[in-house]
């Protein structure tokens, strides 16, 4: 997009394999500043993968990941957890920690990577945290406690708390019902606009791709087959891209 | 066979990774008493239980044999024996593998399922710190705490046994129990705990840190904690006995 | 729902300082059991035999825990030295002149080393000190003199017998005695020598009295004695003995009765003489105490525990003769 400025995530010739099972085969992505980019696929294509590898979660076998001028996969552990402290990762099913209550589950990052913060400073920074996902009201709450979609608020506004550059989002709508997941799309753009994250956002859910995407990307066989805007990807008469799009959508936009 | 090896090999890995990370910064030191909370606070009544109903049956099934050849009078130093040198470093090591090892291997296993100790990652916090160092040193520390809690309930148990049958008074108890209990005795049952507490921990979090995906593999973390932390449990008591006979002089 | 981080850390402080408490404690009352905070000095002693004394056995003087047996090896020849560890402050009550022996605690019990005797005109002990060896007090050793003290008895209740008989025999002696003054002093001598042997048996009997009463005080006989035939058989000896003695002291007495009854022997002329009648009953009563005593001894005997069994036997062996061969007694209970 904005050309010039380097992207804030560069992949390049990414492969990664789990025994015979080839998930990436040579991936090819770039994310600049402030963009969000949807990776399409299915179930069991590797995208979750992908993100993984993003943060080092994972080693691929070839390639390379760049994020924000560092090599991932090149850092000493030090410097890798101060590049994790800028990305902030939603998992597909939140990963709140079940034996803190909300707060507590915010607090835990916050304390543990910044030293010297007041009782005061972390109580602000948990509100604003908790008002930016629009869940002020619950501290107290234990995970256990919550639904499908606030657990998913509470765990972007955990990785919000740490203010990252990246959002690396993992299914956000995944197995919630389509007014929540609307609301999670909109968050996700609130999120962008706020605190100008680039985020990659892995999903197979197309209202959820149209709603966030500035870019979509297609991964399929391990490659990404298409990327550019939701229109441009889906403007094929690939059996494979429109088996897709039929299901999501029962008639064309 | 293969398995069994590398199982092994990634055992190993993992109790060089606790040494490695154990004496590293940062401690984690609110989370370390929370565990010792959880595992020696709230084990403690179960134990002291255990202990004190040991300390009574055991005492109840000895008199009649050594009522045969009228020593009854020997019991307190049979129960004292049996209880410092073995039962009570067994019946924690034991009870804290169910109760310890199984809370051990289904919250990690838990947590590793639902991407908890990845989330832990991301937010750079090295998991392996703050849940396995601190699980373990909890149980290496409280595991020794509650020996010698059951060992006195157990006493107690055994006394008030004897006292109701033999009239024995307590000082005398005492005196006869303890005079075959040397040092090396209690050097030895606290060492056995130590790596007893030790092992359950390592043992529950590393069957924990490494489930498999699925609820399936919550419960199967759990239980694989339990039957090896109890295995290797004896195989400590044998291994330490033996050791400590070699080295009495 | 779980106490508050702080108050975590106050409950798991007072946890572990209890079981610290509890370690502590512990580690308190094996040290003072084993006297590890109590300062010793050494002695040595040498026997020549130790009966499976062993290292950490206890030392007792006058019955209370002084120490332990520090080491034990074999010294020259087949002798054994063996070290004691006694605390300091029971040092000062045990002289340098004090004896050790080997005792048992118990009638299983552990082997202990007895330390006994010593007076004030030694010094007390001092580092370094060897103590002399005292003979155990065997049974075997009461049992000898016991047996000889009956054999006199029994000498002497025959003597008696002989004399009585020859008074109360012939017509020859008693005319002889009627007529015969040196015959009379010689009688009157008898009768002397009679009171001071009577009074001997009594002694004799009172001290016998006495050792059965140490026979039954529960706990005072080695386990040996159970255990040691021929003690056992010198024990029964030895109480056929007393019943023969005390037949023929009976014998005597029936003797001298029926001279006394009749007036025309010389005793009743004897009669006459106020002293010697006086001797004479002196005499009587003596010897009526000595078998009265003697009777208790044997009452004793039959109650004492180790004869108890002998007893039995005997009054079982009167009542029933013995079962044939094979047949077992028949249980009560089928």
């Amino acid at each position: 997009m904005t050309a010039g400025a380097p992207p804030v995530i560069s992949i390049r010739g990414l492969y990664k394999a789990f025994g015979d099972l080839e998930v990436l085969q040579g991936i090819d992505l770039d994310v600049h500043k402030a963009e969000n980019v949807v990776v399409l696929g299915r179930s069991g294509s590797g995208k979750s993968v992908l993100i993984k590898l993003v943060v080092a979660l994972l080693k691929p076998d070839y390639g390379e990941v760049v994020v924000l001028g560092q090599h991932v996969h090149q850092l000493k552990q030090k410097e890798l957890d101060a590049l994790r402290r800028r990305v902030g990762f939603s998992f597909q099913h939140s990963a709140l920690y079940d034996s803190m209550n909300v707060s507590e589950n915010l607090e835990f990052p916050l304390r543990m990577n910044t030293s010297g913060l007041s009782t005061g400073e972390v109580r602000d920074r948990i509100q604003q945290a908790l008002e930016a996902v629009g869940l002020a009201q619950s501290h107290k709450q234990m995970p256990s406690e919550l639904s499908g979609g606030q657990r998913k608020r509470i765990g972007i506004a955990r990785t919000l708390i740490l203010q990252p550059e990246i959002m690396l989002y993992d299914e956000p709508t995944a197995g919630l019902d389509p007014v929540t997941s609307g609301e999670i799309n909109e968050l996700i753009q609130q999120v962008r606009e706020k605190f100008h994250t680039a985020s990659i956002i892995i999903t197979h859910d197309l209202t959820c791709a149209r709603a966030t995407g500035d870019r979509v990307a297609m991964l399929l066989d391990g490659q990404m087959l298409r990327v550019g805007s939701f229109d441009e990807v889906f403007d094929t008469q690939d059996p494979r891209i429109t088996g897709f799009y039929k299901y999501n959508f029962t008639e064309h936009p | 066979m293969d398995s069994f090896a590398v199982g092994v090999h990634d055992g190993s890995a993992f109790l060089v990774r606790f040494f490695v990370e154990r004496f590293s910064r940062p401690f984690h030191l609110r989370e370390l008493v929370k565990q010792c909370y959880e595992v020696g606070c709230k084990s403690l009544f179960l134990i002291t239980l255990t202990g004190f109903i040991t300390g009574i049956v055991f005492t109840k099934q000895s008199r009649p044999s050594l009522a045969a050849f009228g020593a009854t009078s020997w019991l307190p130093s049979l129960i004292t024996v049996a209880l410092v040198r073995s039962l009570a470093p067994l019946i924690t090591a034991l009870i804290c593998a169910g109760k310890v090892g199984s809370s051990i291997g289904a919250e990690l296993g838990s947590m590793k399922v639902t991407e908890q100790i990845e989330a832990m990652e991301v937010s750079a916090i090295n998991p392996f710190k703050y849940l396995v160092v601190t699980r373990t040193t909890a149980t290496t520390l409280m595991v020794p705490a509650l020996m010698l809690y059951c060992c006195l309930v157990g006493l107690a148990g055994s006394y008030l046994n004897v006292h109701a049958n033999e009239a024995a008074s307590l000082p005398a108890f005492l005196k006869s129990g303890f005079s075959t209990i040397t040092f090396r005795d209690a050097f030895a049952s606290v060492t056995k705990s130590v790596f007893f507490g030790f092992s359950i921990g390592l043992i529950a979090c590393y069957k924990g840190f490494n489930a498999s995906s699925g609820t399936q593999g919550v419960g199967r973390a759990a239980n694989a904690a339990v039957v090896l932390a109890m295995f290797v449990v004896f195989i400590e008591e044998m291994l330490i006995v033996q050791v400590i006979t070699w080295t009495k002089p | 729902m779980n106490p508050s981080p702080n108050r975590q850390a106050v409950i798991v402080g007072l946890f572990t300082a209890t079981a610290l408490a509890i370690l502590g404690g512990g580690i308190l009352t094996i040290g003072d059991l084993n006297d590890t905070f109590t300062k010793k000095l050494r002695v040595t002693a040498i026997f020549d035999e130790v009966g499976g004394l062993q290292e950490g056995d206890n030392v007792w003087f006058s019955g209370v825990k002084v120490g332990t047996v520090k080491a034990l090896g074999l010294h020259t020849g087949s002798s054994v030295r063996v070290e004691l560890k006694i605390d300091r402050s029971a040092a000062p009550f045990i002289h340098s002149d004090a004896l050790a022996r080997i005792g048992s605690d118990g009638l299983i019990g552990n082997r202990i080393v007895v330390l006994y005797g010593g007076g004030p005109s030694a010094r007390p002990i001092i580092d370094g000190d060897e103590l002399a060896i005292g003979h155990a007090v065997s049974t075997e050793a009461i049992m000898e003199t016991l047996q000889a003290n009956n054999q006199n008895l029994l000498a002497i209740t025959a003597d008696l017998k002989g004399i009585s008989a020859r008074v109360a025999a012939g017509d020859g002696t008693v005319g002889k005695l009627l007529r015969d003054d040196d015959l009379y002093v010689k009688v009157s001598d008898t009768v002397t020598s009679l009171e001071s042997a009577s009074s001997h048996a009594r002694d004799l009997t009172a001290s016998l009295s006495t050792f059965s009463a140490k026979l039954n005080r529960p706990g005072s006989l080695p386990d040996s004695l159970v255990t040691d035939r021929t003690s056992y058989a010198s024990l029964t000896s030895t109480v056929g003995d007393l019943h023969r003695a005390g037949e023929s002291v009976a014998g005597a007495m029936d003797g001298l009765a029926t001279s006394v009854r009749d007036p025309t022997t010389p005793v009743g002329t004897l009669l006459h003489d106020q002293e010697a009648a006086a001797q004479l009953k002196a005499t009587l009563e003596n010897l009526n105490r000595g078998s009265a005593l003697l009777a208790d001894d044997l009452e004793a005997a039959q109650h004492n525990f180790l004869l108890r069994g002998f007893f039995k036997k005997r009054e079982k062996a009167e009542r029933h003769p013995p079962p044939s061969t094979g047949a077992e007694p028949a249980n009560p209970q089928q």
